[in-house]
């Protein structure tokens, strides 16, 4: 490791060709030999001959350059070049950087306070939330007044769940792989859907996407709608979602006057404009929403859906399709955890000898010492159902379930989710996938430099991978007069 | 085809395509261009923290699915791993960039042109 501090002045490495730079009649020359840091050498030494010529292609340089590049630069020089050695020309590359940094605090802050909290967060399904009119209303300018600002504020939709999210029950079925019963009795799939065809089955057990086998017409009707079908909210619970929006933004403007030295306003003139103009835009709402009966028309009553569903999750696995995602599929629970059974006992696995808290030592090590953000979890595999194969088959895939506990927020459903954090699906090996992820897009980058090289002087291409389908389409038109009757 | 790759053959071709890309940038681009630091992998240290990772990610899958054991994955990648899909383009890179290479090695040069239009999407190859 080398110290970065700015008081610690350690050479790491003492031999010329590591010596950082070099004063030659009075000037200083950057060391550009490999090494530590050789690209921050190579482009200050680069900057410091323009900063001699031309400054406007300085200029351009460093202003093309992203913004932790140059305080990486500047705090190089300012560690590596001792300040009573500095010349003209280190000077005004320098205070070129900084000029190019803008002044400090000026805009994170402005931004963050003025513009990005100026929301109502409102949790809501699809369409009911238009009965209630409430942008029309914010937007009224005999209520800015009360808000003591210019400008209403905006709305950030926080939708429902999809149906998917209450009708999967893939994950809670493979993370239970341990009692696997498939021969010990007689299944019930093919008996509890009665109204299946020879297509809806692989080895004697359901595995379809065919809905018209659900005798349940409501349960029917949701299948077909899809994964991503997000079900109408009640009326009182349109009214309870904008109510929480609007009791959130209140707080939050008075925690920031709270905060706010530049301010003649008084808090308790504050507080009371914003509980009327609460109390006001919730009842005209309210009013829009009672004056429009058209939603509740909407409305489902899962009621008499949800006992068919149990049923349907106590026996069968809902997951989604592979390749097409928006479609539900419906598999035997007892086939679907025998062939997930079979894959991890399959020869591409072997019956680990550690314990999960020693695996998790081992990655909390290797995390630590790579500087990588560690969590203490493991990934699980499960099968999403590939419906286009004949017969139908499995893709597995490695899943992340949060075994953390997330503190729950207690209160109806809007509430939780109004409160919900997002979900982050990480895994003890997810840091460093990432950062690999990144380094060998980089190597794959400068592979079809090379190869372009190589196709420009040669003719040939080593280098076949393509990143997306569209540059494959981009590629075949424009070389179209060359691959036309071949 | 990420859950079929052997484990051995995905670290040997990636520490070949990974020294190729290095050597490439030391030689060609730095020289010209100064680069972004998480873009330099131009030294041999940079190539060992790469295959470091690599080793890692590959070696290091377990299955916690509540039977009593884990499984440890010892063939392929797991499909749902963020740097599946670069670990499978380049194991498979060396093997096509070797394949042209020996092709000019036999003096097939005609026949090596002919592969100048092919495209390979993960495992879907259009030529």
């Amino acid at each position: 490791m080398q110290p970065r501090g700015y008081n610690v002045s350690s050479e790491i490495r003492t031999s010329p060709d590591h010596v950082p730079y070099e004063v030659i009649n009075g000037s200083i020359h950057i060391n550009t030999n490999s090494g530590h840091h050789v690209h921050i050498r190579r482009t200050i030494q680069k900057w410091l001959y323009l900063s001699t010529g031309n400054s406007s292609v300085l200029t351009g340089l460093i202003r093309s350059s992203s913004a932790s590049y140059r305080r990486t630069l500047l705090r190089w020089i300012t560690e590596s070049i001792p300040a009573k050695l500095l010349d003209d020309s280190v000077i005004k590359l320098t205070t070129e950087i900084r000029d190019s940094l803008g002044i400090r605090g000026e805009f994170p802050r402005s931004i963050k306070d003025n513009t990005i909290s100026d929301f109502i967060r409102i949790v809501h399904s699809h369409e009911s939330i238009e009965y209630a009119k409430i942008r029309g209303i914010l937007h009224d300018s005999s209520l800015f007044p009360l808000l003591h600002t210019d400008q209403p504020p905006s709305i950030c939709d926080k939708q429902i769940p999809p149906i998917a999210f209450s009708l999967c029950n893939f994950t809670r079925t493979s993370l239970n792989l341990s009692n696997v019963d498939i021969n010990d009795s007689p299944c019930l799939c093919t008996h509890i859907l009665k109204l299946h065809t020879p297509n809806d089955l692989v080895n004697g057990h359901i595995m379809t996407c065919n809905y018209d086998i659900i005798p349940h017409l409501g349960v029917k009707h949701l299948f077909q709608y899809g994964t991503k079908f997000r079900i109408n909210l009640s009326e009182w619970s349109i009214m309870e979602a904008i109510d929480l929006g609007l009791q959130e933004y209140a707080d939050k403007r008075l925690n920031r006057h709270r905060k706010s030295k530049h301010t003649t306003l008084d808090l308790h003139t504050l507080a009371n404009d914003l509980s009327t103009w609460k109390t006001i835009v919730s009842s005209r709402c309210e009013i829009n929403l009672k004056a429009n009966g058209d939603y509740k028309k909407m409305q489902r009553n899962l009621l008499s859906e949800s006992l068919f569903i149990n049923l349907l999750k106590h026996h069968f696995v809902i997951g989604h399709v592979g390749k097409a995602s928006h479609n539900l599929s419906i598999v035997c629970k007892k086939y679907y955890k025998q062939q997930l059974f079979n894959e991890l006992h399959s020869n591409a696995y072997d019956h680990s000898l550690e314990s999960r808290e020693s695996i998790l030592e081992r990655h909390r090590i290797f995390n630590h010492r790579h500087q990588l953000e560690h969590v203490d979890n493991l990934p699980y595999l499960y099968g999403t159902p590939k419906m286009h194969k004949i017969p139908p088959k499995f893709r597995f895939i490695a899943g992340v379930h949060t075994t953390a506990t997330v503190p729950q927020t207690s209160g109806s459903t809007v509430t939780r989710i109004h409160h919900r954090a997002s979900h982050n699906p990480t895994v003890s090996t997810t840091a460093a996938s990432v950062k690999l992820s990144a380094s060998l897009q980089t190597v794959m980058s400068i592979l079809k430099e090379k190869d372009e090289l190589l196709y420009r002087d040669k003719g040939y291409r080593r280098c076949w991978f393509e990143k997306s389908a569209e540059s494959v389409f981009h590629d075949i038109k424009r070389n179209a007069a060359d691959l036309i009757s071949k | 085809m990420y859950t079929c790759l052997p484990h051995h053959k995905i670290l040997t071709n990636l520490r070949i395509a990974v020294t190729e890309a290095s050597i490439f940038q030391r030689n060609i681009i730095s020289a010209t261009a100064s680069l972004p630091h998480s873009q330099d992998i131009s030294t041999p240290q940079h190539i060992d923290d790469i295959m470091d990772l690599v080793t890692f990610v590959v070696e290091n899958t377990y299955f916690d699915n509540n039977c009593n054991i884990l499984q440890h994955q010892t063939i392929g990648i797991p499909m749902g791993t963020n740097a599946a899909p670069e670990l499978a383009n380049l194991t498979l890179y060396v093997d096509e960039a070797q394949f042209i290479d020996n092709l000019l090695l036999n003096q097939n040069e005609d026949l090596a042109l002919l592969y100048k239009h092919t495209y390979r999407f993960i495992d879907d190859i259009l030529a």
